[in-house]
């Protein structure tokens, strides 16, 4: 397969899956402000919070700087064209990458992401407006229904394995991510954001089975971070990770045959052995940060193996621009 | 639909001249839309262009600064062509791609019609797409133009005529497939009982051709199409195409070259490429030989074609056929090359560069159409009778002071064909494109583009100038299915 369509493949997945989570964490706490008897200004640092958990403070302060009245970050996180990360431009940038490999997805898929694309372009902004629930669950489900297509229709050969990839590593990161959420929140209302947490990852039935009773980070993080079985929880997508790294490569399990797998498996031994003491050392947001520098690494890793081309130079510019120019940048973070 | 048809004083497709009488062959259609209310053609019509945006069969425009993707427009009402004129048609551009083949590889080695003074040498020379750097290099079956293009009008008695060939990267065959898939769904019954021939094997037919010129002969070649990438106005065609034919679509970024062999870059390593069908111009192939700011090329691509070790489809150089003073020699090169009369005419072209024609044209410039050689998709071009006495002063002295770049031809009014207008049937003017492949061995495949320009009264059926297009059914040729 092509290193560009491997890429454009692997891209296309992680902007489903980080729409999704966007999606799912900006829903339940709209939801969860509906309850709680918070003061005007903890809802508002509660949204700034969301802001900082998914790195995007500084783009929303620049791009509300001189403004007389601020663009509410709700909007900007779910519709604002304007923020590459938003879930409309998301959802833009996947159909994008998959406009570029239609001939490797199949048609269902194509038909699935364009029909959204189109949807939200033409119907996004009302549909928020109306409901901001409706409009989240309806991304939650394309992006379920992306992934059962997926599934059900694309050989599970080398085109599949590199949208798992990226599927995977982006859920593992956006779960860290919405682990952290609390910590970004006012001190008093930390405790109350953590069902928040639990319910954004899907992960309250699981909870309620396993613990019951009030929900506290240690119990959250053992789901969501230690969890074997829970297909949302750090772990268990890094152990996909590292077997589809090893698929791809042809690689049997227990031997390395490149950077990527290497640094796959050393996460995924972390979590495996040392897990909780060293949550209990380093201290929760300290721990997920450290998982996210692995889980970029690991992205790095994958590029330089897979999708590296070597950024073409014009041998010459001249002022006149090409007619049949394009950006020769693939799409991605 | 047709109760008010006006037929006018044109050529029409469906009715016979001057009258509201379908040619025996357009009985069916006609049966078929007067049966149809308006409100249920209005819903056959959004059905189409859902279906069409559904499937991202867009092209994009670049007149605003987005660049908005939008839908070819579709007219359902289908061109239909008997099976006696497509027999005509089919012999005519068989008999036009070899003579233009002949000629181009004539022309990159000896230049014999040079020689024998057919064609001037000052107009080769001074053609624009002539590349003489590349005399001297053979080409597998001595092909160039492996895939034509060629737009055909019919005049006012209905005689198809050539009014260009599109040598180059002829662009729309997607649109064929598209349209015909899309009118399979919409109209099935009556395409069953018209017995149209399928067009859905050429995908088929051009994987099987793009095989048959690898340099390397060997059983397996790896065919690739290079695309400019996924802003380029064509590239729903360039991923259909890719996709349709089960190869690799890669861009200039996916390549290197490397001990004159092209490599593209896969996950496995490198793969060595044999065959190209490039959807780029010449100009943008390779920066170390052509513009050298060009990012979408290959840098070394032009030393591993001399080699031979890749095949370009289309070659390079052939845009010099293009070139509209060459195209009024391709009747000339037909008898030159094999001994033959044309079977489809030119439209009639006086040569800005002859002493005689050129005064000819500057006499007559209100009611001549005058086109600059080597622009195309309706830029460059005069129309006498509709032009401002500004726009005409300008063209003469454009004429007289470069009269090889220009030529003349008189207005053809063009065809016209009942087209779906806010559902009652108008005319429309119309053009075909049919596709012809040349490798070993010559396919055309039973159809073609129909273009169709929306506006009213309008020439132009360019799709960045308001056209649109129409499925075109040739139909079986029943006398020799022998009730098959």
């Amino acid at each position: 397969m092509l290193s560009r369509v491997a890429n454009n493949l692997y891209w296309m997945a992680r902007y489903i899956e980080r729409a999704e989570n966007l999606a799912r964490l900006i829903n339940t706490h709209e939801e969860d402000l509906m309850d709680l008897v918070w003061s005007g200004d903890d809802t508002a640092k509660s949204w700034s919070s969301m802001l900082e958990v998914t790195a995007l403070e500084e783009l929303y302060a620049e791009q509300s700087k001189g403004k007389k009245r601020k663009q509410p970050i709700a909007d900007f996180m779910s519709i604002s064209p304007k923020n590459p990360e938003s879930i409309v431009s998301c959802i833009a940038a996947a159909r994008e990458n998959a406009r570029a490999v239609r001939d490797q997805i199949s048609e269902e898929v194509w038909l699935n992401l364009n029909g959204l694309h189109i949807f939200l372009r033409d119907n996004g902004r009302q549909e928020w407006r109306k409901s901001a629930s409706d409009f989240c669950t309806k991304i939650i489900e394309s992006s379920l229904l992306f992934h059962g297509i997926t599934d059900a229709t694309i050989p599970h050969e080398e085109a599949w394995a590199f949208i798992q990839l990226g599927k995977y590593i982006e859920r593992a990161d956006k779960t860290t991510r919405i682990l952290d959420f609390p910590h970004f929140l006012p001190k008093g209302n930390r405790g109350s954001a953590w069902p928040t947490v639990v319910r954004a990852c899907s992960a309250a039935s699981v909870y309620r089975a396993r613990f019951g009773g009030e929900v506290t980070d240690t119990k959250a993080s053992a789901i969501l971070i230690f969890s074997s079985t829970f297909p949302r929880s750090v772990r268990f997508c890094l152990r996909q990770v590292h077997t589809i790294l090893h698929s791809i490569s042809s690689t049997p399990p227990h031997r390395y045959s490149n950077e990527a797998e290497r640094l796959a498996g050393a996460t995924l031994a972390r979590l495996d052995f040392a897990g909780r003491n060293e949550v209990a050392e380093m201290g929760l947001h300290q721990y997920v940060d450290s998982l996210q520098i692995d889980l970029n690494a690991i992205g790095l890793e994958i590029f330089a193996k897979y999708f590296y081309i070597r950024e073409r130079e014009p041998l010459e510019t001249t002022s006149k621009s090409q007619s049949q120019s394009q950006s020769t940048k693939s799409v991605s973070a | 639909m047709f109760k008010n048809y006006q037929p006018e004083t044109f050529f029409d497709e469906m009715f016979e001249k001057g009258t509201t009488r379908p040619f025996s062959w357009y009985e069916e259609i006609t049966g078929e839309f007067s049966k149809l209310s308006s409100k249920n053609m209005e819903e056959k019509q959004r059905q189409l262009d859902r279906s069409f945006l559904e499937q991202g069969v867009t092209f994009t425009v670049y007149s605003d600064n987005e660049g908005t993707e939008r839908i070819f427009p579709f007219d359902p009402v289908p061109r239909v062509i008997p099976s006696h004129e497509w027999e005509h048609l089919e012999s005519g551009l068989k008999q036009r791609i070899t003579a233009l083949n002949m000629f181009l590889n004539d022309l990159y080695h000896d230049a014999r019609i040079v020689k024998e003074k057919i064609i001037p040498e000052s107009v080769i020379k001074s053609a624009k797409h002539y590349q003489p750097d590349f005399v001297g290099i053979d080409l597998p079956h001595n092909a160039y133009i492996h895939i034509c293009g060629s737009d055909l009008i019919r005049d006012d008695d209905g005689t198809y005529r050539v009014l260009e060939d599109n040598g180059r990267c002829p662009s729309g065959v997607s649109y064929m497939l598209e349209n015909r898939a899309a009118m399979k769904r919409a109209f099935p019954q009556l395409y069953q009982r018209m017995r149209v021939e399928p067009v859905s094997h050429y995908p088929t037919a051009l994987r099987d051709m793009l095989r048959s010129v690898s340099p390397q002969g060997g059983t397996d070649p790896v065919c690739v199409v290079l695309t400019p990438g996924q802003y380029n106005s064509a590239y729903f065609e360039h991923t259909f195409l890719a996709q349709q034919m089960g190869i690799e679509i890669v861009e200039g970024q996916d390549l290197v070259v490397e001990g004159d062999r092209v490599y593209m870059h896969t996950t496995k390593g490198p793969v060595a490429v044999d065959v190209i069908y490039r959807r780029i111009d010449d100009q943008f192939l390779d920066p170390k030989v052509f513009r050298r700011d060009s990012l979408l090329g290959v840098p070394g691509l032009v030393d591993a074609y001399r080699k031979g070790n890749v095949t370009l489809v289309n070659a390079i150089g052939t845009g010099v056929a293009d070139d509209k003073v060459v195209y009024a020699y391709v009747p000339d090169m037909i008898r030159f090359y094999l001994s033959e009369e044309p079977i489809l005419e030119n439209v009639p072209t006086y040569l800005g560069l002859d002493k005689e024609d050129r005064t000819y044209i500057l006499e007559n410039l209100d009611n001549l159409v005058v086109k600059a050689a080597n622009e195309a998709g309706g830029y460059g071009m005069l129309m006498g009778p509709t032009a401002s006495k500004k726009e005409i002063a300008a063209f003469r002295k454009l004429i007289i002071a470069n009269p090889r770049e220009y030529i003349a031809q008189p207005v053809v009014s063009l065809s016209r064909h009942p087209t779906l207008c806010d559902s009652s049937a108008e005319g429309r003017h119309v053009d075909l494109r049919p596709f012809v492949l040349y490798g070993d061995k010559i396919t055309v495949v039973p159809g073609g583009l129909t273009r169709v320009a929306l506006k009213k009264g309008s020439l132009i059926v360019n799709s960045s100038q308001g056209g649109g297009s129409k499925d075109t059914w040739v139909l079986r040729n029943t006398h020799s299915m022998n009730g098959n």
